[in-house]
């Protein structure tokens, strides 16, 4: 019976009185383990010995004091942990997060990279907005386009095979030469220049006037030109004389071919370095330079579409109205931009379709008021998502290229963009690179397939 | 007398919660870490693509330089410096090349780069010390500014006085020259020769190699050009680039033909592990011997102030195609006969889509 007998029993630590200290120490001395053991005295109602021990009157616990720091220590204690778990869990949230932003970016740039080498955002699978099927020549002296860009669906464009944009018998091209050749050796007389690159600049000159001869009225199909208003003759030589009939006319035809072909972008990117521009349309009264070389556009509501592109009188130096001379394509570059892009949806004026035929300049230009490259940029802007079907807490990310060319040089800019929802901070990634160029694009194609293939039959170029 | 503390300290109870709570807690916190140190370490390996495709680009860069300057260039040997090559295809006569002065064929490291063959495989990476190297000192010869006697007892004779002391620029010696001497024979020799060594650090990171189509290689275009007055394809190159350690060699076949087992430790197993982590990609390129100009606006060697050569809307010489004039103002002429190119153009760059079939590259 454990009734009235002292026993250890491992309860917790409320308190009892506890024995003396010699019965104690020979408690102890028989169960010394017990003795790491909460326990608690109980006493003995009947006690024979007449040794009574009291119930306790008091239950010793912890003071107030101890509970109060205990539960303070507990509390700073719970709390570190549990914002140190709380940080933890921010910072990884935070960086999956910045994982997140950092993979969309980098697929971005990749993408961004990928469409600088395929231009896959020009012409691929499904989207080939750049193929059109020619219906409309275009006049070598007076151009004949539509002044609202209404027609560049019936012109070629960058990505039309030359199989359907290489017009036979296009402004005077002869048949010899009515086809792209693309091998422009310096050792061919074919692609040499015979006249003065710096003619028609003093005395306001006229091509008659020159006393180092027009070599471009030579570049037609035509024994007859009328010029300075008579008729003469400039044609006699072509395969009369055993000069071989394209001798004059290989370069006036090629340029005239890419022109039309290609529009003012493709036609730069397929010239050589070094290629001079010079060639003379007929108008019936006089033979001028092409339409193209002397007008220019200017933006979409930059000037009236009546004007575009028209260099006007009022400007100083080489272009004053005797602008009808010799060019290179790197100096026509001069302060001109040249762009490719493809039209965006419900673009009701064909904006950028008109801007890859032509040559984009600022009436402004001599004193740098407004630079051209601005609005061809905005114009030639085709951000494309990266995810259009993201959950709607990430991230947006958008890629794109923007290509033209400007001061000789041909430019692939590369912009990636991150637009955070949950923060509204925007991350700009820009960047230029080389790449694929037009041709290499084209080749790259082949007419009937949609985008780049592996070209084991006819490409765009043949 | 125990202590209801020690009690409670010795209580196994208890103290198996605290190792639960404080083990739960860092087993969380691990985990925590754990998933912060992959997702760091994947992000890293995503990165480096980005890397590789950023080296490939310059591989592209490289590759396209090597095609233009060894159009000409790099012919000369100590015995014949006048040794110029005239281009891919010749821009004298249309010949296959590159011949020189005399016509006669050039060969690149003892080969000759005809058409349907490699011409080059550049693994690149930096030298310890390259040839001709300058010291990246901005102003070796800056102007004493002490005029602290303490400092400089001979103030009084060199302070604000700007003299050209030393060489500007001042060659880069290795390291056993301490002092620069111009009349060093030595110091001059090892000036020219470089420390060839690789840098380790820029080792296994990126190659290009250079093929020379000739035409019958699988899938190329009809259209594609570069063809020589003979009608012979010699004008077109495939550019192989690649960002990692397999230092260009197409595949071990090739490392075995070219007697460089060595450099992978005789295994192939090694190579696979290399190319397996390799980046490659492929472009071909035409060279054409056109070279450009009249695109700077302030070049203007032959009339430096007479037309206001800063002015772009008078810069005659920016606009007037090169060499195509034989107008002068004031004696001179007024198109520019000097190009900043003298090695030819690529002419287009086409990215091919994967590695040719034929393995012609």
């Amino acid at each position: 019976m454990l009734r009235g007998r002292f026993k250890t029993m491992p309860v917790g630590l409320a308190g009892s009185r506890q024995p003396s200290a010699a019965s104690d120490s020979a408690r102890n001395a028989s169960s010394i383990p017990s003795l790491r053991r909460p326990c608690i005295w109980l006493p003995i109602s009947d006690q024979p010995s007449g040794l009574v021990l009291k119930r306790p009157l008091v239950h010793r616990g912890f003071t107030l004091l101890e509970i109060t720091v205990a539960v303070a220590i507990g509390t700073l204690i719970l709390y570190t942990a549990y914002a140190g778990f709380r940080v933890s869990t921010q910072t990884v949230t935070l960086c999956n997060r910045m994982s997140l932003e950092n993979r969309l970016m980098t697929a971005g740039m990749l993408r961004a990279i990928d469409d600088v080498d395929f231009w896959t955002d020009l012409d691929r699978e499904g989207h080939v907005p750049l193929r059109t099927i020619p219906r409309k020549a275009i006049n070598g002296h007076s151009g004949g386009y539509d002044p609202d860009g209404a027609d560049s669906l019936s012109l070629p464009q960058p990505f039309t095979p030359f199989a359907s944009s290489w017009q036979p018998g296009l402004n005077q091209i002869p048949a010899v030469s009515n086809v792209y050749q693309g091998d422009w050796r310096p050792d061919d007389p074919r692609t040499w220049y015979r006249g003065d690159g710096f003619l028609f600049l003093q005395g306001n000159q006229r091509p008659e006037d020159s006393v180092w001869g027009n070599y471009g009225l030579f570049s037609g199909v035509d024994a007859n030109v009328t010029h300075g208003n008579a008729s003469v003759t400039v044609g006699a030589l072509a395969g009369t004389t055993g000069v071989p009939v394209d001798r004059y006319t290989f370069t006036a035809a090629q340029h005239k071919g890419l022109k039309y072909a290609l529009g003012f972008y493709g036609w730069w990117d397929y010239l050589p370095a070094n290629a001079i521009i010079d060639w003379s349309d007929r108008n019936g009264t006089r033979a001028t330079k092409p339409f193209e070389l002397r007008e220019r556009y200017e933006g979409e509501g930059d000037r009236p579409p009546s004007n575009i592109g028209q260099f006007s009188s009022g400007f100083r130096g080489i272009w004053i109205s005797g602008n009808e001379r010799p060019q290179s394509r790197s100096s026509y570059l001069w302060e001109q931009v040249l762009c490719i892009s493809a039209p965006r949806p419900n673009d009701a004026t064909n904006e950028v379709m008109r801007l890859n035929r032509w040559m984009a300049g600022h009436g402004d230009f001599i004193n740098e008021s407004a630079s051209p490259i601005s609005v061809v940029l905005s114009a030639i802007s085709r951000p494309a998502d990266m995810d259009a079907q993201r959950p709607g807490d990430w991230p947006r990310v958008t890629a794109e290229v923007r290509r033209y060319k400007i001061f000789a040089r041909t430019s692939q800019d590369c912009f990636v963009r991150m637009f955070d929802p949950a923060t509204g901070k925007m991350v700009e990634l820009d960047f230029r690179t080389v790449g694929s160029t037009l041709r290499g694009a084209r080749l790259q194609r082949r007419t009937g397939v949609e985008g780049p293939v592996l070209p084991t039959a006819a490409t765009l170029d043949g | 007398m125990i202590s209801p503390a020690l009690h409670f300290r010795a209580s196994p109870v208890r103290g198996g919660s605290i190792l639960i709570l404080v083990a739960g807690l860092t087993a969380m916190l691990a985990v925590l870490a754990t998933t912060f140190l992959v997702r760091m370490r994947q992000d890293a390996e995503e990165s480096n693509l980005v890397v590789q495709a950023g080296q490939c680009r310059l591989m592209l860069h490289a590759g396209m330089q090597f095609i233009q300057e060894a159009s000409r260039v790099g012919y000369a040997t100590s015995g014949n410096r006048s040794v110029e090559g005239w281009g891919w295809i010749d821009v004298r006569d249309g010949a296959v090349g590159p011949r020189g002065n005399n016509r006669e064929i050039l060969r690149i490291a003892g080969r000759v780069p005809a058409p349907g063959t490699l011409v080059v495989r550049a693994p690149m990476f930096m030298h310890k010390l390259p040839p001709f190297a300058v010291v990246p000192h901005m102003y070796p010869n800056q102007i004493p500014s002490n005029d602290d006697p303490a400092v400089d007892p001979n103030f009084d004779r060199t302070f604000g006085i700007p003299v050209l002391a030393r060489p500007d620029p001042a060659p880069a010696l290795p390291a056993v020259f301490s002092t620069h001497d111009p009349a060093s024979a030595a110091q001059r020799s090892a000036w020219e020769t470089g420390d060839a060594t690789p840098d380790t650090r820029s080792l296994g990171l990126s190659w290009f190699r250079v093929y020379r189509e000739d035409g019958s290689e699988a899938g190329r275009p009809a259209a594609a050009g570069g063809r020589a007055a003979d009608g012979t394809v010699a004008g077109t190159f495939i550019i192989t680039v690649g960002a990692g350690g397999t230092q260009g060699f197409q595949d071990w076949a090739e490392v075995v033909r070219e007697g460089e087992t060595a450099t992978f430790g005789e295994d192939p197993g090694t190579f696979d592990v290399l190319l397996a982590a390799e980046l490659r990609q492929w472009f071909r390129v035409a060279w054409s011997g056109s070279v450009g100009g009249a695109e700077n606006r302030a070049f203007n060697p032959l009339d430096p102030g007479g037309f206001a050569p800063d002015s772009f809307d008078n810069a005659y010489h920016a606009r007037i195609p090169l060499n195509s004039s034989r107008y002068t103002a004031g004696g001179k002429s007024m198109s520019s006969a000097e190009p900043r190119n003298y090695v030819g153009t690529i002419t287009y760059i086409q990215r091919l889509l994967g590695s040719p079939t034929d393995s012609k590259w």
